[in-house]
């Protein structure tokens, strides 16, 4: 039994290796942002990635999906764009005989990945529709709830610096996002890297590697890793260290922060955890895991108070203090 | 392949964890004793330099390691042989080895019930990351730093051991007195005292008194020598010793001036008599041997008297045994006695009786002797105090005066013209240091250090007769008012006349006259006797 533990480790390493170089083929110099979609995608949550135009958003997220046998949707998200644009609508339809009946017809959500790229440029309305399929992973429409395929996946992208037009995701939308990504622009090295690959006739082509019950698999194989109570103590102390009114709360929480992370914050970093134990082979979590989930994991799940925003305070800075100053079990 | 979590895996786990946990006590325990090894050198070196500045009771060397041990010891029990905690160690081990929580968790997982084959693996690879592992790799023992340090500490002690005790560097007001710092003329007063103190012990010794004042005195006066020689007495403990036992050897004065109140009573009662006349002249006069000689010679005489005289001196001798005088209830019995056997005219009751009279008067001679020399004692007392006080006080003038031209760039005249009464009468002469013996050893006691303030600081100013005038001065004008010392001192300041720093003249004033009166001095429990004393020597109002 303890065979067949170590090979599940054993292929859940190599297919996340073998997924990871085949986006390498296209992707130059973000491996973190791989690392960390593809973390979101196992652990059964959904990812956002925020980062300047032309920096590749899309693109990543276009080359997960040829990588992963799936289907794969995008939806970019217009101000004008409406929920039964996402989640699709009864239309009339007629039938051979003649009888006109109302039929559901799929909107683009009914897939396996879906990019909504820009999301914040969509109303908070059409934002939320989002929201069942993210969290229930399903979809109700009028009385009929549609259930969606396994895995579902949810790429979001949104750029930061243009606020005309945007709208900020609400709290609950930010929540269901298992990670959020931050894509910083390609170090010089790197541009060389991808002007040598995109200015040619030929540019890379990504294969696919993983299918669907592979990946199904491997969700299961990562949520099966076991977590000893200490590290699992250190993950919400962590978490805890957010919240400026509690007993925990780190001294720039109190100053910076309104609301801290939800328990959400603490099962991300916990499944996160899992899938980062995994891929180093490990067959248990470590604080060093929960620590390399934190800032992707909770710095969208803080809101600042008056002064931390009048400050212009990042909450990574918040993360990296309470980080630094959150003890590792002793025992 | 055997499954993960057997009893053998967990073994080697728990093998590695009790290993690492005792190299890691070690370790704490290594670190523990350096910190009290420290501590322990640290504060004896301390002690040692501060003993060579100033003169300090220092601990004995083997309280303060004992004291140190014993804490060390409880320190240890209570926090090393506690509850065996291993999953500290299995964090230490998992630190030390870089294997991010393997023991950690491995052994969380093996203290659960609930088990799967997730964590039986984990286990499983955790007793083979066990296997290769060294406790004394992962938890090297480390001697710590400190006892670098301590040894250095230890060094530097022994070194200091070698150097030869003497007196200390920096002398301040409570300097402790070795026998060496007592003048020659100090030491001759102390014999002198014993001397007195010891005669007077003889002659207490005859009278039979059961409370031998002088045995107390000449006792605590040995303790303060020995305390003295044995360098563990200060100036001003040696000063409160010489005032106690100056205060019980004065504590017979009050019995004394009872006695000499009620020998005049007696005298006056015994005029009349033609017979005893002369009894009653050296009674007066406090001779008692004389008076004593005198009553065996009338009591030879008795035999040829008539009855007429003996019945008048019966009378006389009843009249004055009347008289309540509890400090000679002897001699007032054997008057009484003799009074009624002359009265009945029983010549030979009378002569035995005015014999008894006769030895109780000897008896008073000799107490009222063993109390001139205590007295003597007493005054020897106050002139070694005064004398010490004064060199104290020169010494701490001279300090001070030493500070203030330092400070201030001030003349050496200048600071040395501004003493008070005492410190002038100190930096000037030593004839207050023993005034019964003026010119004698006690006033040279000081004069060395006067010759060196003089030389130093320059002669004292005229300032005391200055003051003394204006007192008068003022005591004519207004004689009911008694002058104020405030205006004293401001009063040559105001005529633009001191060239003294007035602030320290108070200072130093307020010290001299503390030192010179001594009033605060007397012991509460003698201070009701102090005032019955006093009472008892006041004047009488028909005199």
């Amino acid at each position: 039994m303890t065979i067949e533990i170590e090979d599940r480790v054993t292929l859940f390493t190599d297919q996340f290796t073998r997924v990871r170089e085949e986006i390498g083929k296209v992707i130059v110099g973000a491996e973190e942002i791989i690392d960390g979609t593809l973390i979101g995608l196992l652990a059964k949550g959904h990812v956002l990635l925020e980062g300047i135009p032309g920096i590749g958003k899309t693109k990543i997220v276009a080359t997960v999906a040829d990588v992963l046998h799936l289907n794969f949707s995008r939806i970019q998200f217009t101000p004008d764009l409406m929920p039964g644009d996402i989640v699709g609508s009864n239309v009339v339809h007629e039938t051979d005989q003649g009888e006109k009946v109302l039929k559901f017809e799929k909107g683009p959500i009914h897939t396996n990945i879906l990019l909504a790229d820009e999301i914040n440029r969509a109303t908070p309305k059409t934002q939320s529709a989002l929201l069942e399929a993210m969290q229930e992973q399903t979809v109700t429409v009028g009385t009929t709830t549609h259930k969606l395929d396994p895995p579902f996946f949810v790429l979001a992208t949104q750029n930061p610096i243009e606020l005309e037009g945007t709208y900020p995701l609400p709290e609950a939308q930010m929540d269901r996002f298992f990670y959020k990504l931050r894509i910083m622009y390609p170090e010089p090295e790197h541009m060389h890297e991808i002007m040598d690959r995109t200015t040619k006739r030929e540019e890379p082509i990504a294969e696919t590697v993983l299918g669907r019950d592979e990946i199904l698999a491997m969700r299961d194989t990562a949520r099966d890793i076991p977590i000893a109570r200490p590290v699992q103590d250190y993950a919400i102390r962590l978490t805890l260290a957010t919240h400026p009114d509690t007993s925990h709360a780190h001294p720039m929480s109190k100053q910076y922060v309104r609301y801290g992370a939800s328990p959400r914050g603490t099962q991300t970093l916990v499944v996160g955890g899992k899938v980062n134990a995994l891929l180093n082979g490990r067959l248990h979590v470590s604080c060093e895991d929960i620590r390399s989930m934190l800032l992707p994991a909770l710095r969208h799940r803080m809101m600042l108070n008056f002064e931390g925003e009048a400050e212009r305070i990042d909450t990574d800075e918040i993360l990296h203090a309470i980080m630094k100053d959150t003890p590792e079990p002793a025992e | 392949m055997p499954l993960g979590n057997n009893s053998s895996e967990r073994l080697v786990i728990s093998s590695l964890l009790e290993k690492v946990d005792r190299q890691f006590r070690l370790n704490c325990i290594l670190d523990h004793f350096s910190v009290t090894v420290c501590f322990v050198f640290a504060t004896l070196l301390t002690v040692k330099i501060l003993g060579m500045l100033v003169n300090i009771w220092a601990p004995p060397t083997l309280i303060v390691v004992a004291t140190s041990a014993a804490f060390l010891i409880v320190f240890l029990i209570g926090t090393q042989y506690g509850a065996r905690h291993l999953g500290q160690a299995a964090a230490v081990a998992d630190d030390a080895g870089r294997l991010n929580d393997e023991l950690k968790s491995a052994y969380w997982f093996m203290r659960q019930t609930h088990n799967n084959i997730w964590t039986d693996a984990q286990v499983h690879r955790a007793s083979q990351t066990a296997r290769g592992l060294k406790a004394k790799r992962l938890v090297p023992t480390i001697i710590p730093q400190r006892l670098w340090i301590a040894a250095m500490l230890g060094g530097v002690l022994v070194s200091l051991q070698l150097v030869p005790p003497g007196p200390p560097l920096l002398a301040f007001t409570n300097v402790s007195v070795d026998p060496s710092s007592l003048t020659e003329a100090q030491e001759e007063q102390f014999e002198e005292i014993r001397n007195l103190v010891d005669q007077a012990q003889i002659l207490e010794e005859t009278t039979a008194e059961e409370d031998q004042i002088s045995a107390d005195a000449q006792e605590r006066l040995e303790e303060a020598m020995r305390a003295l020689e044995a360098d563990q007495l200060t100036m001003e403990e040696l000063l409160r010793e010489l005032r106690e036992a100056q205060n019980l050897l004065e504590e017979g004065n009050l019995e004394m001036s009872a006695m000499q109140e009620a020998l005049e009573d007696l005298a006056r009662d015994l005029e009349g008599s033609s017979e005893l006349s002369e009894l009653a002249e050296a009674m007066k006069n406090q001779d008692l041997a004389e008076a004593a000689e005198m009553m065996r010679r009338l009591a030879e005489q008795l035999s040829q008297m008539d009855g007429q005289q003996l019945a008048e001196m019966a009378e006389q001798l009843q009249q004055a045994a009347q008289g309540d005088q509890a400090s000679m209830e002897e001699l007032m019995q054997a008057l009484q006695e003799a009074a009624e056997a002359m009265s009945d005219e029983q010549v030979a009751e009378a002569m035995q009786a005015m014999q008894e009279a006769a030895e109780a008067m000897e008896g008073m001679s000799q107490r009222m002797d063993a109390q001139e020399m205590m007295n003597q004692a007493a005054q020897q007392m106050q002139a070694m105090q005064q004398s010490m006080s004064q060199e104290q006080l020169a010494q701490q003038m001279m300090s001070q005066q030493a500070m203030a031209s330092d400070q201030a760039g001030e003349s050496q005249e200048g600071a040395m013209a501004m003493p008070s009464d005492e410190v002038q009468k100190t930096a000037a002469s030593g004839d207050m240091g023993n005034p019964s013996q003026e010119g004698g050893p006690a006033g040279h006691a000081t004069s060395d250090a006067i010759e060196d303030a003089e030389m130093q600081l320059g002669a004292p100013t005229t300032l005391e007769v200055q003051l003394e005038m204006e007192v008068l001065a003022d005591e004519e004008e207004s004689p009911e008012e008694a002058p104020d010392p405030e205006d004293i001192f401001q009063e040559s300041s105001r005529q633009e006349t001191a060239r003294v720093e007035y602030r320290n003249v108070r200072s130093l004033q307020n010290y001299a006259e503390g030192s010179a009166l001594g009033v605060e001095q007397i012991p509460w429990r003698y201070r009701n006797l102090v005032k019955r004393y006093f009472l008892a020597i006041r004047p009488r109002e028909n005199q």
